[in-house]
């Protein structure tokens, strides 16, 4: 995860900056990916449950 | 001379270090305190113009050797660039529309009826809130919901697995309804429905389960949390609560149809008083009969079209309740045990997000993640049968009618609608690979830029709320999410 580190510091510099945390998904793999990356569901979750986040607005729901 | 622009960047810090979101790339960087405060200027100020504007904070060799840094970054890893989408992008075209409504349809909503037995206090549709309908006494005809059906079913062909949603009020209050729109389909159609609903329990009565069992029909069931917090809002039209009665439907659904219930019953609790949410979760971890790894869906009260809310809501992104359920959530994953459904709910979502964020460069065009194409994502049907984008936006926004189906022109306006209106700040925001905003943002019963601008600011604190709690994590267990790629 700390790959360029080593990079920067062999260009001799005392700042730090270094790319993390990186996950090396280069592309969406599935119709759940993108799914995932679509709109907070309305209906409660109940068609898409795992559709992620829930913001403040997203709680539309009656009954 | 051209507005110059900044490179299209977040910062924020967590205790231990300083990072950079950096748009373009998507990716994170760690950053020392020089960095981080020089890099805003980066492209825009002079040598001459940095020194002066940290005269006496760094010195000249500091900050040039940050600007040859932050240069070779940009040069080497792409970061820091300062470039923006020229403009958003999703279904422009009249042909891709036409052909996602042929075959596309992945969602049926039909607003079965109007009527609802409860007057909860947060409720959308209760007085407090000017921009949707109140309740009612009306129960969709069966003829519009059969039109519905049809129009769905022949144009779903290309989904894998069709949804067909029954919406309210409360939809339990059309059980009659109910049966023959499922006997219809059954018995005209073999391919597979997904079905599912949302209910606030009350009427989870036998009939009602037997029903829902026997159909597969999956149920999201309304519950606050603990029975005072529960019935401060959710009560019957005479005020007095309902926590009682669902908890003792719910413990009979659980006896009679255990297996129905650990598959195909949900939770939604709606966060009313935000400082509450830790006697919420203890309410929920507490009873492992019921709530044992049952799926919990969060949400809070819709503030934006109300001031009802106000003094209840604590910003989610203070030191009250949830930033110390978010110290727990931290906690629990250092020491590598289960997160339970709640702290899932509340943080695991989107934690996912981020960290299964897509590592491809920022396009020259981008399509906002939220919206969908209006009528082969979701079609909301109406009790009048009025085909709308969805149950969550204003009747207003109509698509067409179950008798003359969808109108592609029209789905096309509405986008471009949103796009024209939305394009001038999204392709400028730095949470627009994460912003899942959609239509529901900027339309009440009319285009309301001023409204999408609100609900934006408090998307991008959620965000950077996201982003630091992701990175707090990650700072001590670098594979915490691993299971979720």
């Amino acid at each position: 995860m700390f790959e360029t580190e080593q990079k920067y510091a062999s260009k001799q510099s005392s700042l730090k900056l270094e790319k993390v945390f990186s996950n090396n998904r280069t592309k969406i793999t599935s119709v759940r990916d993108s799914m995932s990356m679509a709109c907070d569901c309305g209906c409660g979750g109940a068609t898409y449950p795992e559709i992620d986040g829930f913001y403040a607005v997203s709680a539309k729901h009656p009954g | 001379m051209p507005f110059l622009k900044g490179p299209l960047i977040k910062k924020f810090c967590t205790e231990k270090s300083s990072y950079i979101y950096d748009v373009n790339t998507n990716e994170i960087v760690s950053v020392d305190s020089v960095l981080y405060d020089v890099v805003d200027f980066y492209g825009l100020y002079s040598g001459q113009d940095l020194r002066s504007r940290f005269s006496g904070v760094y010195t000249a060799d500091l900050l040039k050797e940050a600007k040859r840094k932050l240069a070779l970054a940009k040069k080497e890893e792409g970061l820091f660039s300062t470039h923006r989408p020229s403009s958003l992008d999703y279904y422009k075209n009249m042909e891709a529309v036409e052909g996602m409504l042929a075959h596309g349809m992945q969602q049926l909503i039909l607003e079965v009826t109007d009527r609802c037995n409860l007057r909860c206090r947060y409720c959308i549709y209760s007085v407090h809130y000017p921009h949707t309908r109140v309740h009612g006494t009306r129960t969709m005809p069966l003829e519009t919901a059969l039109k519905a059906i049809e129009l769905f079913m022949a144009h779903n062909q290309d989904t894998a697995e069709p949804a067909l949603t029954f919406y309210g009020g409360e939809p339990l209050l059309a059980l009659p309804l109910l049966k023959k729109i499922v006997d219809y389909l059954k018995r005209n159609y073999t391919r597979n429905v997904r079905m599912n609903l949302t209910t606030n329990g009350t009427l989870l009565f036998e009939e009602a389960a037997r029903f829902l069992k026997e159909n597969d029909i999956a149920i999201v069931v309304s519950l606050d949390g603990p029975k005072d917090i529960h019935d401060s809002m959710r009560v019957y039209a005479n005020g007095t609560g309902t926590f009682e009665v669902i908890l003792h439907n719910l413990r009979n659904l659980k006896k009679n149809y255990p297996e129905y219930y650990d598959e195909k019953v949900g939770i939604r609790t709606t966060l009313a008083c935000v400082d509450a949410a830790e006697t919420i979760r203890d309410f929920f971890i507490s009873d492992t009969i019921l709530f044992k790894d049952k799926m919990i869906l969060t949400g809070f009260v819709d503030t934006v079209d109300t001031d009802l809310f106000t003094r209840n809501i604590v910003d989610i992104n203070d030191k009250g309740a949830i930033a110390r359920l978010s110290a727990v959530f931290h906690e629990a994953i250092l020491k590598q045990v289960p997160i339970d459904p709640f702290l899932d709910s509340l943080f695991m979502r989107s934690l996912k997000k981020i960290h299964k964020r897509i590592m491809e460069p920022l396009g020259e065009t981008h399509y906002p993640n939220g919206i969908c194409c209006p009528g082969a994502r979701r079609t909301f049907c109406t009790l009048g049968g009025s085909l709308s984008v969805c149950e969550r936006v204003s009747a207003g926004l109509c698509i067409g009618h179950v008798d003359t189906g969808i109108d592609p022109q029209r789905v096309c306006d509405i986008l471009q609608e949103y796009i024209k209106l939305s394009n001038p700040q999204c392709v400028d925001c730095w949470a627009v690979r994460f912003c899942s905003l959609c239509f529901t943002s900027i339309y009440n019963d009319r285009f309301d830029i001023e409204r999408k601008n609100k609900i934006c600011e408090m998307v991008r604190a959620n965000i950077k709320a996201d982003l630091v709690l992701y990175c707090t994590v990650m700072e001590s267990n670098e594979n915490a999410f691993e299971s979720l790629l």
